[in-house]
């Protein structure tokens, strides 16, 4: 019985510090008319963790209502946008943190993807918080030679990998 | 050679400078789905789309070549789609018209692939380049030197695609080559031209909706073509100007109205305008499966 609700009372402490991603905003790049956003979006709803879609179109951003528990994939994202013929602006996720405690170059791992947080400060993340993905692709170029400077010791930023291969994500707090 | 005659020939014609000038001052946005000429930009990957195009053309009379068609011409050309991946699309084309003889007829089939390889985005311009491979195989009379893989010729053509768009500005460019072959049952003869250097310059623009609302509102766009080919063994060259509107409806039909005329030219052709109908249709994610 101990046993028990120690499991229990761990579960729910693992469980505690956990992350909720709820939604996004993605900006995409390269769209002219109103033919080329709806192509987007109907590529965008063939992604099986978005629940529903919202859309600017006059700043051609999308905001992306995900399912509960949904394992986000990025690169699925990505991919969807330039299937359509365009590329990410750029994608801000908004998360519900639990007790999360975050420093510089922390690594942290939601569902399947490990994420790696940079240019942030330490802090404990409750409730609501915006993250950026800073990865090559996600933003401008030129946000993205800025970065690569400042992870000048993290050869995962340029190459997206792990020395193990697993991919990471790059994130910072807005 | 080329390209100092391309040059002199397009900056030497005055509406070219005019048109731009005035379609710039208005404060309305670039818009790059050209009716006569194709963007470098790709349609969706896993989209397909259906176009019916209609050409009319006037009677038309040149003494110096003894030209002399006194009836309305008209051409059919139904036209299918693919975007098989975000880097390949493909057209396949069918004709049909009255050009070549007095009842309608079926002409000929053609093919155009287009290879997105370069695409520079930021959030206010792009960039973009693509290459295509066009090839036609056409059953007609070869009577005219306006060489085309458009229902006239047989043959094939390639070419480059660059498109800038530049907040209120989206150029295009088209430079290609055709090589012109034997028609089914109609020999090239001697005195025919069997190659040609086509350009183009086009420039679009959004006119309404000013402030987007939702998809099903409709987009008005404007756009000035110009369009040019040479024939290097004859010597013969034209420069076509062709304004056109397009509406957009549901963000996937178009339907496009275009008159394209001569404005400086000594080729033999069949005509030297014509009136451009085309009604399109789009079946984004039209399948499932990798891209």
């Amino acid at each position: 019985m101990k046993k028990i609700i120690l499991i229990a009372i761990l579960m729910i402490s693992v469980f505690k510090a956990d992350a909720q991603f709820t939604k996004a905003e993605l900006v995409v790049n390269g769209l002219t008319c109103s033919m080329c956003s709806f192509a987007t979006q109907k590529q965008l709803q063939t992604i099986d963790f978005i629940d529903s879609i919202g859309t600017d179109l006059n700043h051609t951003t999308f905001i992306l209502y995900f399912k509960k528990n949904a394992d986000i994939s990025s690169a699925l994202i990505k991919k969807k946008v330039e299937d359509a013929g365009f590329s990410v602006g750029s994608l801000v996720y908004t998360a519900s943190f639990d007790n999360v405690k975050v420093e510089n170059n922390y690594h942290y791992s939601h569902k399947s993807t490990l994420y790696h947080f940079m240019n942030v400060k330490s802090q404990t993340l409750n409730g609501l918080v915006k993250v950026k993905i800073i990865d090559k692709g996600f933003i401008s170029d030129k946000d993205y030679k800025r970065y690569k400077k400042m992870a000048a010791k993290y050869p995962c930023y340029e190459t997206g990998q792990m020395p193990d291969a697993d991919k990471v994500y790059h994130l910072t707090i807005i | 050679m080329l390209i100092r005659y391309i040059t002199l020939r397009l900056f030497n014609v005055k509406a070219f400078a005019a048109a731009f000038f005035i379609l710039l001052i208005f404060d309305i946005q670039a818009q790059e789905l050209y009716v006569s000429t194709e963007p470098a930009s790709n349609m969706p990957a896993k989209s397909i789309g259906l176009r019916l195009n209609n050409y009319l053309m006037p009677p038309y009379q040149n003494s110096k070549f003894g030209v002399k068609n006194n009836e309305f011409m008209y051409r059919f050309n139904p036209e299918i789609m693919w975007g098989i991946s975000k880097h390949y699309m493909l057209h396949i084309n069918m004709y049909a018209s009255n050009m070549h003889q007095e009842y309608l007829k079926f002409e000929g089939a053609s093919l155009y692939l287009k290879y997105r390889f370069l695409s520079m985005d930021h959030s206010h311009k792009h960039f973009r380049m693509a290459a295509y491979l066009k090839s036609s195989l056409i059953n007609n009379k070869i009577q005219y030197h306006d060489l085309n893989l458009s229902g006239d010729n047989s043959g094939i053509g390639v070419g480059i695609v660059a498109t800038q768009l530049l907040n209120k500005l989206a150029v295009s460019f088209t430079g290609g080559y055709i090589k012109a072959i034997n028609n089914i049952n109609n020999d090239l003869v001697s005195g025919q031209p069997t190659q040609a250097f086509n350009y183009s310059l086009s420039s679009g623009y959004l006119v309404l909706p000013i402030k987007y609302k939702n998809y099903n509102q409709p987009n008005f766009n404007l756009y000035a073509e110009f369009l040019g080919k040479y024939n290097p063994e004859t010597e013969e060259h034209f420069i076509d100007f062709a304004p056109a509107l397009q509406v957009i409806i549901k963000s996937k039909m178009r339907v496009d109205f275009a008159y394209r005329r001569q404005i400086a030219g000594t080729m033999l052709r069949i005509n030297n305008q014509e009136f451009i109908l085309k009604f399109e249709y789009n079946f984004f994610n039209a399948y499932k499966g990798k891209s």
